[in-house]
């Protein structure tokens, strides 16, 4: 139910990695968010996703789950995957379309960031998006916490970040480390928040976008 | 009572854990490799594969393939064929790198160039030019200087080496100067556009250099 009229009329089109694709995290926190202030909204996250996969069109690795407005979550199978950006953005014709994407590009547990790999993915999905004329927001990788399973790393996730940031024109960055201070958000993994770390992003992203949108 | 606690608990472990994610890769392997093919004589020739035996013509007007992305350190094999030129061509692309493989003619002979490129600068609000000075004896020490401007987009490009620069999106045309001389007619870049990456060819002509001009396009 929304709170707010900030976002009303406005339709929205959130795609993402993991942080998406579980109905405990920006699933829940980010799309609540942006209903909340009166958008329509909908969400889609696969697991593992880069950008070429929301470029062509991939299926996924392990996971999939999908919101729309006010639903339940619909959780699928492992190999669920994704539907190419343009086919999304012609069937629904959002207003703005959010990218949540990075952390599956920081190969964290490598000892150089792939640039070249990571400038292929980019460009080739916000060029896709680009052509469709949809605004766009493209919502970089948090800090999470150093360590765990994915050996992820301050530095890392920083140069990751940088390099978004002059890459995802036409989107917009929205640069997620400046939302908060290094390891603020407790993880689960270093990676993964926990829920209530879920909730700070998705209300800090939301903030961010509603300044991105209604201050010009 | 220990169905309070342990719905408590369930409550409790649900609001403030997350469900545990699948561990999945962050990146690839290895970074992405490209490799191009380049024409740089003054006769249309084709790029054939070995093994396949498929054929991409390269004119002098379009002299340059698009960038193919391949698998880092594995040899790519082919030939650049055409009149009485069958010139083999074998190289290894290190991660991360574009390499381009060229074919130049010194003393009227065919000769292979491999130019290598490790981009840092990629950056979709700037166009990126590059100057590969393949001009032999005419050229030891390339720049471009950018007309009515009165400054170098590129300076100082040793032969077979290239040199990279980022700049505004505008409409610019270069001068090539081999040596503090400019030689050869200036060459129109066109609207260079945000994002897209470009190289300017500097190869020897019949009595002077010559340009000529290629978007940097992955296949």
């Amino acid at each position: 139910m929304a709170t707010s009229t900030l976002l009303a009329g406005i339709s929205v089109l959130i795609i993402g990695d993991s942080h998406l694709a579980n109905p405990n995290h920006l699933l829940n926190s980010l799309h609540n968010a942006i209903l909340a202030q009166g958008a329509k909204v909908h969400s889609i996250g696969v697991c593992g996703s880069t950008p070429m996969d929301w470029a062509k069109g991939a299926p996924g690795t392990c996971g999939k789950a999908e919101r729309i407005d006010s639903g339940t979550a619909k959780v699928s199978g492992m190999t669920e995957g994704a539907t190419a950006v343009k086919e999304l953005l012609q069937k629904e014709k959002p207003n703005i379309i959010i990218v949540v994407q990075g952390d599956t590009m920081g190969a964290y547990d490598k000892p150089s960031l792939p640039k070249s790999w990571v400038w292929q993915q980019v460009s080739t999905l916000s060029k896709e998006i680009g052509t469709t004329n949809t605004k766009c927001i493209w919502v970089g990788p948090a800090w999470g916490t150093e360590g765990g399973k994915f050996k992820k790393t301050y530095k890392r996730v920083e140069e990751l970040s940088n390099l978004l940031a002059t890459n995802v024109s036409p989107c917009e960055y929205l640069d997620s480390l400046k939302l908060s201070k290094p390891g603020a958000w407790a993880t689960i993994d270093g990676q993964h928040f926990t829920a209530p770390g879920y909730k700070l992003w998705g209300d800090a992203i939301t903030g961010a976008i509603i300044t991105k949108v209604t201050v010009k | 009572m220990n169905k309070l606690l342990i719905g408590g608990l369930y409550f409790f472990t649900s609001t403030i854990f997350a469900a545990d994610m699948a561990l999945y890769p962050t990146g690839p392997s290895q970074d992405s490799s490209f490799v191009r093919f380049v024409n740089g004589i003054d006769q249309g020739l084709d790029i054939v594969a070995a093994g396949s035996n498929s054929k991409v013509g390269l004119s002098t007007t379009k002299p340059a393939t698009n960038f193919y992305a391949i698998a880092a350190n594995k040899e790519i094999k082919g030939k650049f064929v055409g009149g009485s030129i069958n010139s083999d061509i074998s190289l290894k692309v290190k991660p991360g790198e574009f390499a381009s493989a060229i074919l130049v003619k010194v003393d009227n002979k065919p000769k292979q160039v491999i130019v290598r490129e490790t981009p840092e600068d990629f950056n979709s609000l700037k166009a990126s030019v590059a100057l590969y000075n393949l001009a032999e004896k005419q050229c030891n020490l390339a720049s471009l200087s950018v007309v009515g401007k009165g400054v170098n987009l590129v300076e100082k490009v040793s032969l077979n080496q290239s040199v990279r620069r980022s700049l505004n999106p505008i409409n610019i045309s270069v001068q090539l100067v081999c040596d503090g001389k400019s030689l050869g007619s200036p060459l129109s870049l066109g609207n260079l556009q945000a994002g897209k990456r470009y190289t300017v060819f500097a190869f020897a002509g019949a009595k002077e250099p010559q340009m000529s001009f290629a978007e940097d396009t992955l296949q």
